[in-house]
């Protein structure tokens, strides 16, 4: 198939307009299962209970910074170090970022 | 960043990480809507099926979702062990299927005899049968009855396991309540794999509490089927401190099994010659996955299902998921909080493959804490990830063996509160404990 000069441009465009619907309107955000990790202690809605703290809700660069200090053990913890050990930095931020958005 | 350079799915992926992007407005609605047709149906209420059914719906409300559960209310095995030792009691465990129907699961109270998978669809006692685009299966597990002479349903009324809560649960802890001060009690530990790893002995040590306070005199022997167990070291060292002299663990060897059970006279006689007799047994038997998996042609030579670890469907059938107990799932233990981590990876990778999108790269968990007191919790956490196609463990470990009061306080606090989270993230609804 040939595609003329105007062609190119508005075929790049349909099929990247596409490609840019897929993400956010098919597929899940993998934000989502990492913090699928989270609810079963902290509540669906990062809510807490008793003694368990509330994360949903929380400052974007606490919970973040609370991550990265269970991480390297800086903040003390009984059971955070050994899950917070699980996840990179990069996944550490989209968990903060997306428990930072609950009510 | 071009696109040219970028495959079609790492475009995607690194769209995934930019944020979302709204919806071009030209695009014909069925595609903007982000509907994934079909029905699908799952087979078991418990924590992989429940969790499953919840998350699928949350993940795309416009999903037809069908749970079939052979009871009306769960009871939990989580916690069980509680009731056992006289601290909770069995209706705080006992949980109903409102909050799954109110967030749109149609639930059905049946059981499935037969699955078709060439037809893709399933048989209910009732006689109705229905159709799927996928399943998902997570019915528990059931029992090797087979392998311990006089040893069957009928005898585990006599002789509980209470390994699957309930009815059994109940017994277990009568017989306690009635048996005299300096009695004896005896826990069979079943060979593994079986669920919860660290399950017979919680539940020792939660006997032991309630022996402690009111019939101090008794004994508890724990006869082992396997050479070590979960959380050893932790357990080990609680049993010392609380129930000093209680608690008499006897380990299992390659060579030996239980033969046979006498329920009537409650004596147990193991292929290595020697014999056991006690006022209270538990005798826990060897598991496979449930008997719905064995029927369906889902098990590998050792009764477990296996499956594709990032998806959780069966290599032996199409469109069949299998999670939770059931599954072989690399390193992952048998546990609720585990099913429960399943479910949601196998809701994403079903809606995935429905829309043929490619499904987020899956993270696993798991943590199980055991009470050894109402005070004194210990814990096992992992987080998991796919290696080579296998879960594998990235991180975690047990509790620390130093550590003080208030750590070991702390924990058991955590434990309840686990259990009311994992109770409403799996079944959607609240726990009074
Ligand atoms: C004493 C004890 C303590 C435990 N403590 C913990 C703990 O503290 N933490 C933890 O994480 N895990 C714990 N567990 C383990 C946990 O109970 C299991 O791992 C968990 O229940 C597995 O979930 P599942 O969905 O695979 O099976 P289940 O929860 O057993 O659910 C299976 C369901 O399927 C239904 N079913 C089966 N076949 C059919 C059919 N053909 N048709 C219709 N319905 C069907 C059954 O009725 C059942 O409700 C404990 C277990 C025990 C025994
Ligand atoms: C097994 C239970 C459990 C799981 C799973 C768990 N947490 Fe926690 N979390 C706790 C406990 C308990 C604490 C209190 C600190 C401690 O003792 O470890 C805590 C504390 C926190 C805090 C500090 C809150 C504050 O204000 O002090 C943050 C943030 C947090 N968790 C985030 C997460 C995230 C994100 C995940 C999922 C990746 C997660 N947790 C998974 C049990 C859990």
């Amino acid at each position: 198939m040939r595609i003329n000069r105007v062609g190119l441009p508005l075929l790049l465009l349909l099929t990247s307009s596409l490609f840019m619907t897929t993400p956010s309107a098919n597929g899940i955000e993998r934000v989502k299962i990492l913090a699928g990790n989270c609810s079963t202690c902290h509540g669906p809605q990062g809510q807490g209970y008793e003694v368990i703290p509330r994360i949903g809700g929380l400052d974007k660069d606490d919970i973040l910074k609370l991550l990265k200090d269970f991480k390297s053990g800086e903040e003390t913890s009984t059971i955070m170090d050994r899950h917070a050990k699980g996840y990179t930095q990069q996944e550490m931020e989209q968990l903060a970022d997306y428990f930072s958005k609950m009510e | 960043m071009t696109i040219k350079k970028l495959s079609r799915r790492k475009f995607i992926e690194a769209l995934g990480t930019a944020g979302a992007i709204s919806v071009v407005p030209w695009l014909p609605a069925n595609i903007a809507q982000a509907k994934s047709a079909g029905r699908i149906i799952i087979v078991g209420g418990g924590y992989g099926g429940a969790t499953c059914a919840n998350y699928l719906r949350q993940y795309d409300p416009g999903l037809e979702v069908v749970m079939v559960e052979a009871s009306k209310k769960i009871v939990t095995c989580p916690f069980s062990n509680t009731v056992i030792g006289g601290i909770y009691k069995i209706n705080q465990l006992t949980h109903g299927y409102g909050g799954l129907k109110k967030n749109g699961v149609k639930v059905i109270n049946d059981l499935v005899t037969n699955i078709d998978p060439s037809e893709k669809k399933i048989r209910l006692k009732s006689g109705e049968t229905l159709k799927y685009d996928r399943l998902v299966i997570s019915p528990g597990i059931d029992f090797k009855w087979e392998l311990i002479d006089g040893y069957d349903e009928a005898a585990s009324r006599i002789v509980p396991h209470a390994w699957k809560a309930g009815e059994q649960t109940v017994l277990l802890r009568k017989q306690l309540e009635a048996m005299p001060d300096g009695g004896k009690v005896l826990i069979a530990t079943p060979p593994k794999p079986f669920r919860c790893p660290p399950g017979p002995y919680e539940r020792a040590s939660l006997i032991a509490h309630y022996l402690k306070k009111h019939k101090p005199k008794s004994k508890i022997i724990i006869l082992d089927a396997n050479k070590k167990f979960s959380k050893q070291g932790l357990f080990t060292q609680g049993w010392k401190k609380l129930y000093p002299g209680m608690i008499e663990w006897i380990q299992g060897s390659d060579t030996t099994e239980i033969e046979s059970l006498d329920v009537k006279s409650r004596v147990l006689k193991t292929t290595f010659g020697q014999t056991f007799k006690a006022d209270v047994m538990n005798v826990i038997p060897a598991q496979k996955a449930g008997v719905i998996a064995h029927r369906t042609d889902l098990v590998n030579e050792y009764g477990w299902c296996p499956v594709d670890q990032r998806t959780f469907e069966s290599t032996k059938h199409k469109h069949i998921h299998v999670i939770g107990d059931a599954s072989v799932a690399g390193a992952m233990p048998k546990s609720g909080y585990s099913a429960n981590s399943q479910a949601k990876v196998c809701a994403a990778a079903i809606i995935s493959s429905l829309r043929s999108v490619p499904m987020p790269e899956p993270a696993y968990s798991n943590t199980c804490y055991s009470l050894i007191s109402p005070d004194y919790g210990i814990s096992v956490a992992a987080v998991y990830r796919l290696k080579d196609n296998k879960i594998a463990k990235v991180s975690g470990g047990v509790s620390p063996t130093k550590a003080s009061k208030r750590f070991r306080r702390d924990e058991a606090d955590h434990a309840r509160d686990w259990y009311r989270g994992v109770v409403e993230d799996s079944f959607a609804a609240k726990v009074k404990i």
